[in-house]
């Protein structure tokens, strides 16, 4: 189910970009996902190239559609899953550190099994990004409870329900509606603000202060968490975008010759002439 | 068909056993054929002149070790040379001896109206298959152990003639009004279908088939495929000939040289026992890679600067 519940996506995304595909070419896909499987992106791709898009256009955007939606998609069932060096190097991160493995390369939220018992380059650049110093790693031991609903939410290890919360806040924000690629990051934060994140930065910057090891431990791995939770709500707002924006403009230009007064089309045409 | 499951079993069989009966297919190519096989869909296979789409039914068809049923299109094919036909002689002489046994058929029937209802209980094979003569797609419905059905260059017959395709690539039957639907045999036909983008292909006809775009091969490919195809080829001259007509491609000529023309030429330079590429002796082959006067006029100036550039 969670594999047709991929393909149908990703065809949706096609049509938002303008490839016509049919029912029976839906039910060919579905034929050739379950052929070739989601292991082999490049071997699912060439397949899937061949039964979805049937003009040069059509393959071009195709192309770029399948990139985008695979880059962060989540397919599940298929753990060894993905060649992409992003996951990858979550995948290698997590299992070095003998956290749940399953589910890694299927992209939902690896790290939210991190135990934070190192850091990796990339996690110490990206926390650099936020962060005005870098601390020390406390490493592991003794750790207090988190206070805000969205830090005891990240704690809790639950993807299922960080899943359903994100999507939540997605619904409230109305994601749906994103109509152009700048409104991305917009709608990236409302989603993050909604799901409660002032709260929990105010308990990190508490944590960071706090006397206690066990309490700045937690405010260590709160803050690992939370970029890892901003990547997959871009993901995921990316992924909406995909699903529902106007991808090649076309609504809106059709909005905007609604709109605009024909006489001045018509002035305006007369012109080019 | 033990063998044949098992050549089709995965794309890098498929692809070293088209090597070894030298097709050197892309990645993309033998995903189609694997998939073709697999779900059962024609391919249809699009891309200019000359860059190999007959060949790969034919060379799929001598992999298979199928027998291969080529339908050529043209302008005005209809379903009388494309499906079916009545033996039209045959069922003159079928009347005819009808005629001289009407006798006894008849029997001691009284009156026409008799007669006719006479003629009706008697089996009538007029329109029956024995009196069908098939042609290429009926033909390949009725191969047993399947085939290879190649429609060339689709982009050639009329645009009705696609509606007449679209049953038998869709259910692999046919329906003749006269007897009824006629079914594929056990093992349907694998079809290939090939255009060269003379004109648009319908959707109703693309929808259901896979769609392969075989463009100009790399540069890579195309040395494998002058090393399967003219083995005796001196590397040097395989490695310089190839590269040639590459910047060729890259050139505004009328008419590209395709990798069918690769081939022709350099099996003409083996037979002129040439190492490497010489510029007269370029000049002089020139005709062989291109097609248009206007071309090799144009390139023959480029020619001492192509072969140094290919040579260095």
């Amino acid at each position: 189910m969670g594999m047709d519940r991929t393909i149908s996506n990703f065809i949706r995304a096609l049509r938002n970009a303008e490839v016509r595909v049919s029912t029976a070419e839906t039910l060919d896909a579905i034929s050739a996902v379950e052929l070739v499987g989601y292991s082999d992106k490049a071997h699912l791709k060439r397949s899937l190239s061949m039964v979805l898009p049937k003009t040069a256009d059509e393959k071009e955007t195709f192309d770029a559609c399948f990139d985008n939606f695979f880059r962060f998609q989540d397919v599940r069932g298929d753990a060894s899953a993905d060649a992409n060096p992003e996951q990858g190097e979550q995948e290698g991160e997590e299992s070095g550190e003998g956290g749940d493995g399953e589910g890694g390369g299927a992209g939902g939220d690896p790290q939210m099994q991190n135990k934070g018992k190192k850091k990796s380059k990339s996690k110490a650049k990206l926390n650099n990004l936020y962060e005005e110093e870098e601390e020390a790693d406390l490493g592991p031991g003794e750790i207090t409870e988190a206070n805000s609903h969205l830090g005891k939410l990240l704690m809790s290890d639950s993807r299922v329900e960080l899943a359903q919360s994100m999507a939540e806040a997605g619904e409230a924000t109305n994601v749906r509606e994103i109509q152009i690629f700048t409104q991305k990051g917009l709608y990236a934060r409302r989603i993050m603000d909604h799901m409660g994140l002032p709260d929990l930065n105010r308990e990190i910057s508490d944590l960071r202060v706090d006397s206690r090891v066990p309490a700045r431990r937690l405010g260590q791995q709160l803050k690992q968490r939370r970029d890892f939770l901003r990547e997959q709500v871009r993901d995921y707002v990316e992924q909406q975008f995909m699903l529902n924006a106007d991808v090649s403009g076309k609504r809106l230009r059709e909005e905007m010759l609604r709109s605009v007064k024909l006489s001045n089309v018509e002035h305006l045409n007369f012109r080019l002439i | 068909m033990g063998d044949i499951e098992k050549l089709a079993e995965s794309v890098a069989s498929l692809q070293a056993s088209f090597e070894a009966h030298r097709y050197i297919c892309s990645d993309e190519i033998a995903t189609a054929v694997f998939l073709a096989y697999q779900l059962r869909k024609p391919i249809l296979i699009e891309g200019p002149p000359g860059v190999g789409k007959t060949e790969l039914a034919k060379t799929a068809a001598e992999m298979f070790a199928l027998p291969l049923i080529r339908l050529q299109c043209y302008e005005g094919l209809d379903e009388s040379k494309a499906i079916y036909e009545w033996k039209y002689g045959k069922q003159l002489l079928y009347t005819q001896v009808l005629k001289e046994a009407l006798n006894e058929v008849l029997g001691d029937a009284k009156g026409f109206r008799e007669s006719v209802q006479q003629l009706h209980n008697f089996g009538d094979i007029f329109f029956s298959e024995e009196f069908l003569e098939p042609r290429p797609l009926m033909k390949a419905l009725k191969e047993e152990d399947g085939c290879i059905l190649l429609i060339d260059e689709i982009d050639k017959a009329d645009h009705e003639f696609e509606s007449l395709l679209l049953e038998i690539l869709s259910d692999y039957q046919l329906s003749i009004p006269e007897i009824g639907t006629i079914k594929a045999a056990a093992e349907p036909p694998l079809v290939f279908l090939t255009s060269n983008n003379t004109r648009e292909i319908s959707d109703a006809l693309k929808r259901r088939c896979l769609h392969l775009y075989i463009p100009f091969p790399d540069l890579d490919i195309e040395q494998r495929i002058i090393g399967a195809r003219v083995p005796e080829i001196p590397p040097a001259l395989q490695k310089q000939l190839v590269a040639f007509i590459h910047e060729l491609r890259n050139l505004d000529l009328k008419k590209m040289p395709a990798i069918s023309e690769t081939i022709d030429w350099a099996r003409t330079l083996v037979l002129l026992h040439a190492e490497a590429l010489d510029p007269n002796m370029v000049k002089d082959t020139l005709n062989v890679i291109l097609k248009f006067q206007e071309d090799i006029d144009n390139v023959k100036s480029e020619v001492p600067a192509l072969t140094a550039k290919v040579s260095g």
